[in-house]
């Protein structure tokens, strides 16, 4: 017979071994990864989210569009939870992608809802509110920003000209430096009047200058079409992509450097990738002809959005896109391959729409997305996804 | 409904009366092993020690505007079933050791409200979460039995318990009517999905209780209830927001963290394993007080 004193002894053993191993090395930070929906009891109100920008406190600011091209500027903590919200009164209208940064003050760009001339305007989390830093009277129809800290970007249409113009503002955001203007030959304010107000499609606006600053990159209206421009460093024309009239073009487009170029186009319904594709700046082409890798789940109509993100000391061209089924979808790619290294899913039943995404301080991944509650309201969600999970992707 | 109460309570005193008056022997059990079965229901008590939400607001901060409304304690009942096994030292103190199953469950609701005052429109959803999860449980007790004259022996225990996790499952049932309750006329359900991951694979904790036993010369049947407390949290805090099963976005659901107490009801049934089946563990008491 089994001694009784072996049978305990053993449960003993278990316990201790148990207990020993059951210990938590790390410890628990609710930072690292969340998800949030910002609510709004307002059934009436929709929302857009257009920009996510990590701030000096670690907490996140993120810039809306809401019930239109109205202003809404939402910051929270480090944890996601909400701090404060702030409306901007209804004489600044269209808020264009993306926030500016300067020392530890945020800015973007919006428009004048009379005059529809372009304000820069800086973020004061002191007072939860956004006031007038700078107005261009002469800038009307903002569409885009891009800023390199150098040197500031703004894209916006020339409703009397029937032009894209393209012109570089100062570091200090303050004085214009250059301007540049494409032909569209044709009027396109309709198209415009859609897009900024939400009513209509949206077209995937775009401005990048190159590592070199030798070219600044414009996807836009142009020649009867929705193209990509590259313009030299004086902003005069250099080279195209047409697109197929405003059915086709390119709907993102990161510069790698040496004429090297990750980007997704549409044509129609289709979208396709290329984290790697050569490009001319002083070509004359059409965006179809460049070779890319058809993406049939996904959702052309809806934003890509494509940044370089380094995981564990590896840069990889990163890829934000939306599914047809409405959920969130991560690509990551060898920077300058086509490698595919890690494909990731957000979501699942709850529709989403990607709308911009950072690396954030503790290494971790933040996406700022559109979600629809109860299949009914369109709210502002922010997913962070951990170091951890971040390398886990790409193992 | 009344008449049936008296009569289960006079059937129960009379049962009770024969059992503990009509006791011809005393049980010695020194030395005596026992190898036997249980089976019962448990309720639990889960203790929340940090809050989490999906939908934030600026109220949030506050609190109380999203939080969770758990169920009271017997509205979370679950079941558990397993073998045991103990050594008497001396004819009153048992060591008892065991392996078992054991599903525990606790419930919450939350509600949420939006009004669109341009088109007129009020949505309401209530929701109504339904946790399972399961464990193998490894009870250790010291039993002191009060008194060992008679056949039927109350009894004191406590102890530790482990527990790792088998599986954790979860459903939500949701209505338009912000009441508390479901409302069957407007309820849905979601499908039944695992949450195991969102669960800790291990726990222990103190487990204490009471008990009768009644000894027959072959077998012993008890009545027992223990309450444990576990040391450790529930929730895994690393996979809270991972959203595995599509319910954080579309349900608005993360869980809490909490920890966990539970108090049982079981029956057992005991049989003595040394030597051979004749145990000889009753004695007439008169035999008993000769010697």
């Amino acid at each position: 017979m089994t001694s009784p004193k072996f049978f305990f002894r053993l449960l003993f053993l278990v316990a201790f071994g148990l207990l020993s191993t059951g210990c938590k090395k790390k410890e628990y930070k609710p930072e690292e990864s969340f998800i949030k929906v910002y609510n709004d009891d307002d059934g009436s109100r929709n929302y857009f989210p257009l920009s996510m920008q990590q701030t000096s406190d670690e907490g996140y600011l993120i810039l809306s569009a809401y019930n239109g091209w109205n202003i809404h500027l939402l910051k929270t903590d480090k944890e996601g939870d909400m701090l404060w919200e702030y409306d901007l009164p209804s004489k600044y209208i269209n808020a264009v992608p993306t926030f500016m940064k300067r020392n530890t003050g945020l800015y973007f760009v919006c428009m004048d809802a009379v005059g529809l001339h372009t304000y820069v305007m800086q973020v004061d989390e002191t007072s939860r509110s956004a006031v007038e830093f700078q107005e261009f009277q002469q800038l009307k129809y903002p569409l885009y920003v891009a800023d390199n800290s150098s040197a500031v970007y703004i894209q916006n249409y020339e409703r009397s000209s029937y032009k894209t113009g393209i012109t570089k503002l100062n570091a200090a955001m303050d004085q214009i430096e250059e301007f540049g203007s494409v032909n569209i030959f044709t009027d396109v304010e309709d198209k415009i009047v859609d897009h900024l107000s939400y009513t209509g499609k949206r077209f995937p606006f775009h401005v990048s200058v190159t590592p070199e600053n030798d070219y600044v990159v414009m996807s836009g209206f142009n020649n009867y079409s929705f193209s990509t421009v590259f313009l030299d460093s004086d902003l005069d024309f250099s080279g195209v992509y047409n697109g197929a009239a405003f059915d086709g073009g390119l709907n993102s487009i990161l510069p790698l450097g040496g004429n090297k170029f990750a980007l997704a186009r549409f044509s129609f319904s289709n979208l396709y990738y290329n984290p790697s594709a050569t490009l001319s700046p002083t070509a004359i082409d059409i965006a179809e002809s460049i070779q890319a890798e058809g993406k049939a789940e996904l959702d052309a109509e809806s934003p890509v959005l494509i940044k370089n993100i380094a995981i564990e000391g590896t840069e990889y061209t990163t890829y934000l896109a939306t599914t047809k089924s409405n959920q969130l979808l991560l690509n990551f790619y060898q920077k300058g391959s086509n490698v595919l290294k890690g494909t990731k899913y957000l979501g699942q039943s709850a529709p989403l729409k990607a709308c911009d995404f950072a690396k954030t301080t503790d290494e971790g991944l933040m996406i700022a997305a559109r979600v629809t509650l109860m299949s009914s309201f369109n709210r502002i969600a922010t997913i962070k996804l951990s170091k951890e999970e971040l390398a886990a992707i790409v193992e | 409904m009344i008449l049936t109460k008296k009569l289960s309570f006079i059937v129960l005193l009379s049962l009770i009366s024969y059992f503990s008056l009509g006791q011809k022997y005393s049980v010695h059990k020194k030395n005596k092993s026992f190898l036997g079965l249980t089976g019962g229901v448990n309720f639990t008590l889960p203790s929340i020690t940090d809050r989490y939400y999906i939908l934030t607001s600026i109220e949030t901060a506050d609190g109380e505007l999203f939080d969770k409304k758990y169920d009271k304690f017997f509205q979370n009942g679950g079941t558990q079933f397993g073998i045991h096994y103990s050594y008497n030292f001396t004819n009153s103190i048992s060591v008892i050791g065991g392996f078992g199953y054991q599903s525990v469950g606790f419930n919450y609701f939350t509600d949420y409200s939006w009004v669109d005052t341009v088109n007129n429109h009020e949505l309401n959803r209530e929701m109504h979460h339904l946790q399972k999860i399961s464990y193998f449980t490894v009870p250790i007790m010291v039993r002191w039995d009060i008194v060992t004259r008679g056949q039927l022996v109350p009894f004191v225990q406590g102890g530790v318990f482990m527990n790792f996790r088998h599986q954790a499952k979860k459903s939500i049932n949701y209505d338009n009517t912000i009441d508390g309750e479901e409302t069957e006329n407007d309820l849905s359900s979601s499908s039944i999905v695992s949450i195991s991951d969102y669960t800790r694979k291990f726990n222990m904790g103190l487990t204490g209780g009471i008990g009768l036993n009644y000894y027959t010369k072959y077998f012993t049947v008890g009545l027992e209830s223990n309450f444990r407390y576990g040391f450790f949290k529930i929730m895994n805090d690393e996979t809270r927001y991972s959203d595995l099963n599509g319910f954080a976005l579309q349900y608005l659901d993360v869980m809490d963290q909490m920890r966990m107490s539970n108090l049982n009801v079981q029956l057992s049934l005991a049989v003595p394993i040394d030597h051979s089946i004749s145990t000889n563990i009753l004695r007439r008491k008169r035999y008993n007080k000769k010697r």
